[in-house]
């Protein structure tokens, strides 16, 4: 079976990159023979380099004319860097791994970038396009809307078949789109990188720069809103009134919308929670092997599945998550699920208590996420589900040969253009323009006319 | 521990239980906050601490204003007249200079009451508000009082519940342990008669192994006098002539003169339990038959073996299935362990003594383990027996002592024997007993003879004759 494998990799900062980097020797090693096609850059992981042919993705016609692949396979998040995917999947439909079910942030930067409004219509129902786009264009853009309005219309019609990493995902997908093919694949749990594995957790706090009999509490990845990091900040703060040897480490980059450092210094936590910004991924792997406890709430949530989640309960440590969406999947032994809401601060610090005083109830609730992770999202196995998802899509729909273009390539061009030519007069008919000064379409700007 | 994921149900519960757990205390609270906020709503609870209060504000608050009264009089027509020159007087005399006094107290009057009301709102309104301080104070302190308390009771029911538990497992245990021990003690009282018990049986089986080898002894002994001067062949022929010399004469007329069927029918019925749900009875020298009849309406299957030919037609006639033939012969031609039981009335005082020893050892052969041999024969401890009834019959060889045939059957593997006296002689038959006076030389002398009598009795005229019943 021959892939031709769309994915951002190192440098790219993305858990995309992380993924495919330990997801493509899985595949190949089951039987898949793989091309990867990045945007114009050489990834930085060697051993990908070695094992595999990358090429820029502009030589994918060329490359696809001279020898067919069997399917695309793309892997489509909600970040700018999926640009040129995006961009291929509607060339040459294949399947697509959607690793969130909501892109507003892709496309926000996409419409900004290419300032195309017919593509970002497009993912829409008519009037809630335009309607978005006159707020964006406005400047009347919350955070929240980012997760509200899915987006990936175009993504799920131009694809022959669409894996997710989880039911919630998959159902959020078919509310979308109700005709979209959807299949799971367990999001992978993958090898272990860091240079202390094996270590006692105690002695690898003391690599770290901690007391081996610190209750280290970690989040780990990256620093988004949807974080909750001031929810877990403020626990904290009362968490460590009653037990003043906790510490707290928040691994991964700060976000602009978020300053760690302020809430920090609000809540008077100087000193006592570390924030690492961007490491790499042994020494991010460290941390969860140092943690007794690691923190994962999110919300709202894209329909993401957290890499940095499962490599945490892979690692058998007891997890805080939210208790919500995909993340309310997990059975209920293998990690603490904290409500949303009113009792969400409360809630994460009876966990937080509990697990503080009874080591062998931490020791369980992880010896189950272990065992879970690894019965269920064991890498070989996600792998192969990849494999079995693409086999029968080919089964069912064997892939058209690429041939040089005819006439029913021309009317069928011409038809796109005037259709998209129609859309944009209806845009410009709806009135959008006149939100349209000055506005980056990214809500940066408050347009008061508007109101 | 196995390294597959299995769902951890207790953890589960657990963890749910610690979620709904602060769900329901963050309810809590909540229900608590929404109390405090009505509490700020409730009446005037000063008014119901002073109830007095409120009517003296109102009292002062009607009475601070002193007014001039008008003057009246109570005559009926000169009333107005004097009304108005007391005004007047009044007005010139008293009034310059009372007026400025009276406005003077009337301002201070108000003063007074104005101040009476603002102190009682002040005190209303700080009051009130300690009161809801307090209340809001205390109403969480109450509540958590309410929570520590039903905390406390449903600790206490745990703990009964547990105790309860606990107490239900050591009576258990208790009552397992008892029982345990008398399942022991019943074990070990089981043991100890098996033990017993096989003692007993060794014992037993010793003495007839000891018996055995001392008849095994004799039989040597005698087999090598035979060997002496006359050699091998003298055993078969003389058994031969003593054989012809029993069936030559008419023994079926003789029966028929001496034993009757219908006594020896009802004299049998009594071994008819001993063969009750067997099948195969043999019936050696069965004689007219008289048992296999029995044997037939009790539907027990049976079948007899006799030499004489009178006795075998006379069987047949019944329809009773009898074979003609030499018992000994025909026993030892049967399978081993085929026989359901083995009956034998009269026969084996016709048998020289290893004829005899070579039926009960061939018997044991073929009789199914468990099942009854009964043999019958005249009683040589009764004189009267032997006089009348054993010399009788010519054929009869040579009477049986009962231990000695008891010690053949124990000697040959049979065990339970028992030997069982039959057939008393006649009351009239035996020697009347003297009749005893009390006290007398008389009296005294014939109960020494009834004494007498009775021993002579009981050689002369006991039981005519018995049975031996062995099981193998």
């Amino acid at each position: 079976m021959r892939i031709a494998y769309f994915s951002p990799l190192r440098p790219v900062a993305s858990g995309i990159s992380d993924y495919s980097e330990e997801l493509l020797p899985a595949l190949a090693q089951a039987g898949a023979e793989i091309a990867v096609f990045v945007d114009g850059y050489e990834p930085t992981n060697l051993l990908i380099r070695r094992q595999f042919p990358i090429y820029d993705y502009r030589d994918f016609d060329n490359l696809h004319r001279d020898r067919p692949f069997d399917i695309p396979l793309y892997h489509m998040g909600n970040h700018i860097c999926h640009a040129y995917i995006y961009e291929m999947m509607q060339r040459y439909p294949g399947v697509v791994v959607l690793h969130d079910t909501v892109l507003q942030h892709f496309l926000g930067a996409y419409l900004a970038q290419k300032e195309d409004v017919v593509s970002y219509l497009e993912n829409f129902p008519e009037g809630e396009g335009f309607s978005l786009l006159r707020r964006r264009e406005a400047g009347i853009w919350s955070h929240l809307d980012h997760f509200l309005y899915p987006g990936i219309r175009r993504v799920a019609e131009n694809s022959r078949g669409i894996i997710v990493h989880s039911e919630t995902a998959r159902r959020a997908v078919l509310q979308a789109v109700p005709t979209a093919q959807v299949f799971v694949v367990r999001h992978h749990l993958g090898p272990l990188r860091s240079p202390y594995a094996g270590l006692p957790s105690t002695e690898i706090k003391a690599r770290l720069g901690y007391y081996p009999e610190t209750f280290l509490i970690v989040s780990p990845g990256i620093v988004t809103p949807s974080r909750r990091i001031e929810v877990f900040l403020k626990v904290f703060a009362t968490f460590i009134r009653v037990f003043p040897h906790s510490r707290c480490a928040i691994v991964g980059p700060d976000h602009p919308e978020v300053r760690i450092a302020d809430q920090v210094r609000r809540l008077r936590l100087d000193g006592l929670v570390r924030v690492t910004g961007f490491v790499d991924v042994p020494t991010f792997q460290s941390y969860i092997l140092a943690a007794d406890v690691l923190v994962n709430l999110r919300y709202p949530l894209a329909g993401e599945t957290s890499g940095g989640l499962i490599r945490a309960l892979g690692a058998g440590k007891p997890v805080l998550l939210s208790n919500v969406g995909q993340y309310a999947e997990f059975p209920d032994d293998c990690c603490l699920k904290v409500d949303l809401g009113k009792d969400e601060e409360e809630m994460a610090l009876a966990y937080l208590d509990a697990l503080v005083r009874d080591p062998t109830l931490r020791q369980r609730i992880g010896g189950q996420a272990r065992r879970y992770i690894q019965t269920y999202h064991a890498l070989e196995r996600s792998a192969q589900g990849y494999l079995d998802v693409i086999r029968s899509i080919l089964r069912e729909r064997p892939p058209s040969r690429p041939g040089p273009p005819g006439e029913e390539d021309n009317v069928a061009s011409i038809v796109e253009e005037v259709r998209r030519e129609v859309v944009r007069r209806r845009w410009s008919k709806d009135g959008g323009n006149e939100f349209r000064r000055g506005s980056d379409f990214r809500g940066n700007r408050c347009a008061g006319s508007f109101l | 521990m196995s390294d597959e994921y299995v769902q951890d149900q207790e953890l589960s519960g657990r963890l749910r239980k610690l979620r709904e757990q602060v769900r329901a205390r963050s309810e809590s609270l909540r229900s608590i906050r929404e109390k405090e906020d009505e509490d700020l709503l409730y009446g005037d609870r000063d008014l119901r601490l002073f109830p007095q209060l409120r009517g003296h504000l109102e009292e002062v608050g009607r009475l601070w204003r002193v007014q001039e009264q008008p003057f009246r009089s109570r005559f009926p027509i000169l009333g107005p007249l004097i009304a108005w020159f007391r005004e007047r007087w009044n007005r010139i005399s008293t009034k310059w200079y009372v007026l400025p006094i009276l406005q003077q107290q009337v301002h201070f009057n108000a003063a007074v009451a104005q101040a009476l009301q603002d102190l009682y709102h002040f005190v209303q309104t700080s009051s009130y508000d300690l009161v809801r301080r307090m209340d809001a104070m205390f109403y969480p302190l109450d509540q958590e009082q309410a929570a520590l308390h039903a905390a406390l009771q449903d600790l206490r029911a745990a703990l009964d519940e547990q105790a309860g538990k606990f107490r239900g497992e050591i009576e258990r245990l208790g009552a397992s342990l008892a029982q345990t021990e008398e399942r022991l003690g019943a074990s070990l009282a089981q043991a100890e008669a098996h033990r017993e018990r096989r003692h007993q049986e060794l014992a037993h089986q010793q003495e007839l192994d000891r018996r055995g080898l001392a008849l095994l002894r004799m039989k040597l002994d005698r087999l090598l006098a035979r060997l002496g001067p006359g050699g091998p062949s003298a055993v078969g022929p003389a058994a031969a002539e003593e054989r012809e010399a029993l069936y030559d004469h008419d023994y079926y007329r003789f029966e028929d003169l001496y034993r009757r069927e219908e006594e020896v029918r009802a004299l049998q019925q009594e071994y008819l339990p001993f063969f009750q749900g067997r099948r195969n009875i043999l019936d050696l020298g069965c004689g007219k038959g008289e048992f296999l009849e029995l044997l037939r309406e009790r539907g027990i299957e049976g079948y007899g073996v006799d030499l004489n030919e009178e006795m075998v037609r006379r069987c047949q006639e019944k329809g009773l299935r009898v074979f003609q033939g030499d018992a000994l012969q025909h026993l030892a031609g049967l399978p081993d362990d085929s026989l359901g039981g083995l009956f034998a009335a009269h026969l084996v005082e016709h048998l020289p003594p290893r004829t005899l020893l070579e039926l009960l050892q061939t018997a044991w052969a073929k009789l199914q383990p468990g099942a009854y041999l009964i043999l019958e024969t005249p009683n040589p401890l009764c004189l009267w027996a032997l006089v009348n009834y054993f010399y009788l019959d010519m054929s009869h060889i040579k009477p049986i002592h009962p231990q000695a045939l008891t010690f053949l059957l124990e000697m040959h593997g049979f065990r339970e024997v028992e030997v069982r006296y039959l057939h008393p002689v006649p009351e009239g038959v035996r020697m009347v007993l003297l009749p005893e006076g009390g006290g007398s030389e008389w009296g005294e002398m014939a109960a020494l003879l009834n004494t007498n009598f009775g021993r002579l009795n009981d050689l002369l005229y006991g039981y005519a004759d018995y049975a031996v019943i062995a099981r193998k």
